[in-house]
């Protein structure tokens, strides 16, 4: 019997020693990996176009498989919105080898755990086991993308559990209610205006024959990433994994329909970019959101506002955060700046409750001028020092599991079309200067065009 | 295929004994027990320090001094203000937090190995000198009760809250750690130095660390720096000798509600803790409500679509337990849900089929192999074990133990711990369905939300 091995994944220590008080300004590093994080990753594409990303790594005899549908809500049109969602669901429904409730008894019988999710982008399912079990998994996987069943009663079902769902996350609460009405406002009319959850109305009456058709368009090998990361062989694992899904057929001219599917809309932001929405909640003081037009991810800029939204609104610390939570007359109970950068745009947005007593309206003022100050005041060499030290500790923090590992690679590889990607993204981070910094500030938060939400029980 | 599976699973969990004896070190730090938990893998680390006092020690009329106390810790020292502790701290990374139980707590600190040293000086700092400024703790006191106030639009929270205070009253367990409103407006300054205080010299104290060697650095910040004395106070805890009778549903009407929040169960008492078992307790939770192919699970979402998610639980600390069951539906099915739940508690009691049991039984054995991967989650596992002083060789012996489980215990476990006649039941919701539920004859109690804030 073997002692535990130790993990295969080589970190070059002394580059991270010298990481972080100094960050560089010279655009050349962009390329470097300064991260000091370097996995070793096997890659296989099949004749099918299904890649396969294998890490090997025998810290503890067990592994996790994830496999990335490339499709998600900005695919739906009105009538299916929540398709993507409510297939999820019926993947695990049964499909022709494996019926009804079997996945789950082989999983979860087989000592195992497994979820999955969905978002604008994205359907992502995940396992974790014990390592003997690879192959079950694999086929069952490879079972459920081409076969599933849909069974006419438990579409039926699980049409009222993603209802019930909907109630949980968003019907019953302020802070869902506020985040379905940015989403939808900001890219109304553009791919992204359908929520992932759907419309009610939509939940209701999505036939089944419709998400079928659905899951026969997206759901291919061509249009999916596998990653398989733990005690596994990786070329025993790609030889398994060819053997189950080597056969299945790709969807022809994928990429052509997928374009023709999000050209209808387009992702330009609606003209009439400014409002105000009031929404009827049951929160005793105002919670607000307040979106600006972002950018997709990738683009410089989108790593510049990562940054921007990290000094603005990240940590107890921010600058946000030190204006209206813990001044010397602090309005607000809490304060956060995000920048979400989707496939193809993105949304930058600060949220926060205000305290008793502080009036909305006049805090609404004080935002803006802040933010527009911000763009002077909050941008030091310090502030961004203090957001790559954070980023280079959020980078690792995932990577002491297979499932951490797995997500990680993931992620950039569907992202960013490479799973290497992160071997660049600090040294990309750590070259964005002060003065880009200034720039995206003045050109995406210095102007009018935003959609202020709030919801209390007053409005 | 039954004794491969098996088999695998013994090798697993074998590994899994290696790696707690070549990892895991005992030191012993003058007079502070130290486990440091070796973890070459990655320049991060994380130290969590741990004192036998929790909640419990609030005092009357003072619920949440302790986590308030923690939360205050960076607030402010005779050397530096809150915003240049925080701002140093989030400059190098570290995430920084307390975990308050009611019988201990703990305040964890993690980061990168480079910048560990200036890290844990400063955190020392806070420990050894903290002012708890008075006008930092009224603003934070102001965002903690708006926060409350807010409960009310997360209908989840404010149920398990609720529950909380109904299933373990008068036992000395049912506050909330975080307190009431009632109880933070009494906060002082001198009241939080007080308990630091205590914290600093009476309280038996452990260190935990997981991290590589350059982690044996902090000794002599944490002897020089920190100032501990080892404390020789033995926690009072109190007894809990027998679970609430509640015959009436306790049902908290909540505004604009169109799904109801149901929480079922009951205190586990001192002596049931200190019968172990801990094992066949567990079992008893997952194989009713622990993944997708549990009882509760399979008959409310899959078989009825009546809910997104329901779960069983059964927990520990030393002196005190708690089981139960947790899920929700919309209005017009809240019936058919408590009926359904009665059913599977009711059937579990007598009739267990072998693939059923077989089945839960592997879930939860792999299952306990892949929550010994994360090894931050391992150490917070270790504090754990060290506070109910069980050894850690448990670990080992968690899977001879599920072996040795059979169904008729399973079901002993199932009839004494979830007893539908033994639970207090608690709905929060729409006032509406106070008539739905008197009218298919359960007896129902009016609680105002508020009095749980």
């Amino acid at each position: 019997m073997r002692s535990c091995g130790v993990m295969k994944l080589s970190l070059l220590l002394l580059l991270i020693l010298n990481l972080g008080c100094s960050s560089s300004k010279n655009a050349d590093k962009a390329d470097q990996n300064t991260s000091g994080i370097s996995i070793d990753v096997k890659k296989k594409v099949l004749k099918n176009g299904l890649t396969i990303l294998v890490v090997e790594n025998d810290k503890l005899p067990i592994f996790s498989y994830y496999t990335y549908f490339q499709v998600g809500s900005k695919y739906e049109f009105p009538g299916i919105t929540g398709s993507s969602h409510l297939l999820e669901h019926m993947m695990f429904k049964g499909a022709k080898k494996y019926g009804e409730g079997e996945f789950d008894k082989l999983i979860e019988g087989n000592g195992g755990k497994n979820n999955a999710y969905t978002s604008n982008d994205l359907t992502v399912y995940f396992e974790s086991l014990p390592k003997e079990h690879l192959e079950v998994v694999v086929d069952l996987e490879a079972d459920r993308m081409q076969n599933l069943l849909l069974v006419k009663e438990s579409f039926e079902k699980e049409r009222n559990v993603v209802l019930e769902e909907r109630k949980m996350r968003y019907e019953n609460s302020d802070r869902g209610k506020i985040y379905l009405t940015m989403m939808k406002s900001v890219f109304k009319g553009t791919p992204y205006g359908s929520s992932v959850i759907g419309e009610i109305d939509d939940l209701k009456n999505v036939s089944r024959e419709e998400v079928q058709k659905y899951f026969k368009q997206y759901y291919s090998p061509n249009n999916a990433v596998i990653l398989l990361v733990g005690d596994v062989n990786a070329e025993k694992a790609f030889e398994m994994i060819e053997k189950s899904y080597g056969l299945i057929k790709p969807t022809e001219n994928l990429t052509i329909k997928k374009k023709a599917q999000l050209d209808k809309l387009g992702y330009q932001f609606k003209k009439d970019f400014s409002k105000k929405i009031k929404l009827k909640g049951t929160s005793p003081t105002p919670m607000f959101s307040l979106a600006l037009k972002g950018i997709k991810i990738g683009e410089r800029e989108g790593f510049v506002l990562d940054i921007l939204s990290s000094i603005l609104g990240d940590g107890e610390s921010s600058y946000l955060s030190e204006k209206f939570v813990n001044n010397r007359k602090p309005v607000l109970q809490s304060i956060y700046a995000a920048n979400y950068t989707l496939q193809d745009s993105g949304v930058f947005f600060i949220g926060g409750q205000l305290l008793e007593k502080a009036r909305l309206a006049t805090f609404e003022k004080k935002l803006r001028n802040e933010l527009h100050r911000s763009c002077q005041t909050a941008i030091t060499e310090r502030a961004m020092n203090k957001v790559i030290n954070q980023y280079l500790v959020s980078m690792l923090s995932g990577l002491d599991t297979n499932s951490g590992i797995a997500k990680f690679l993931g992620d950039r590889q569907v992202y960013y079309g490479d799973y290497n990607f992160y071997k660049k993204e600090l040294a990309l981070y750590q070259s964005i200067t002060v003065d880009e910094l200034k720039l995206a500030c003045q050109k995406y938060l210095m102007t009018d065009e935003s959609i202020f939400i709030s919801i209390w029980n007053k409005n | 295929m039954k004794y491969i599976i098996t088999y695998f699973l013994l090798i697993s969990i074998a590994q899994a004994n290696n790696y707690l004896d070549e990892n895991v070190k005992k030191l012993d730090w003058k007079g502070i027990d130290v486990v440091w938990l070796e973890d070459n893998a990655l320049p991060t680390y994380d130290v969590s320090l741990y004192f036998n006092a929790g909640a419990l020690g609030d005092g009357q009329n003072h619920a949440g001094l302790t986590e308030l106390m923690f939360s205050e810790l960076s607030s402010g020292t005779h050397r530096y203000t809150k915003k240049e502790i925080i701002e140093s701290l989030e400059y190098l990374g570290v995430s920084y937090g307390s975990h308050v139980t009611h019988e201990y707590s703990t305040f964890s600190v993690g980061g990168l190995v480079k910048n560990m040293v200036p890290t844990m000086k400063m955190v020392c700092h806070l420990f050894d000198d903290a002012t708890f400024p008075a006008k930092e703790l009224k603003h934070t006191k102001r965002r903690v009760l708006t926060a409350m106030d807010s409960m009310v639009t997360n209908h989840s929270k404010l149920a398990s809250r609720a529950f909380r205070y109904e299933s373990l009253k008068n036992t000395g367990f049912e506050s909330p750690t975080l307190g009431y409103k009632k109880s933070l407006k009494k906060m002082t300054s001198n009241k939080l130095q007080k308990r630091l205080k205590y914290l600093n010299s009476k309280a038996i104290k452990r260190i935990y660390i997981r991290g590589p060697k350059e982690v044996m650095g902090l000794k002599n910040i944490i002897l020089n720096d920190c100032r501990w004395r080892q404390g020789q106070v033995a926690s009072k805890l109190p007894i809990v000798k027998k679970p609430r009778v509640e015959k009436s549903i306790i049902f908290v009407p909540v505004p604009g509600a169109n799904q109801a929040q149901v929480r079922i169960g009951r205190v586990i008492t001192t002596d049931e803790v200190q019968m172990g078992k801990d094992a066949l307790k567990t079992f008893s939770a997952n194989f009713l409500g622990g993944g997708f192919t549990s009882r509760l699970f399979q008959k409310l979402r899959v078989e009825k679509g009546l809910t997104y998610s329901a779960s069983a639980y059964s927990s520990e600390q030393k002196n005190y337990g708690r089981s139960g069951v947790s899920t929700f539906t919309r209005n017009e099915k809240i019936v058919e849900l408590l009926e359904s739940i009665k059913k599977v508690l009711v059937d579990a009691a007598t009739k267990i089929g072998t693939e059923s049991f077989t089945l839960s039984k592997k879930n939860l054995k792999g299952n306990y192999l892949l929550g010994l991967e994360s090894t931050s989650d391992f150490l917070q596992n270790l504090i754990h074990f060290d506070h109910i002083e069980k050894d850690y060789s448990e670990i080992y012996q968690f899977t001879k133990k599920m072996d040795a489980i059979e169904i008729k215990n399973l079901q002993a476990m199932i009839a004494q711990l979830f007893d539908w006649k033994k639970q207090v039941i608690l709905i929060l919701g729409d006032k509406k369905l106070v008539k739905v539920l008197r009218k298919a004859g359960y007896k129902v109690k009016i609680s105002n939300y508020k009095k749980y804030i």
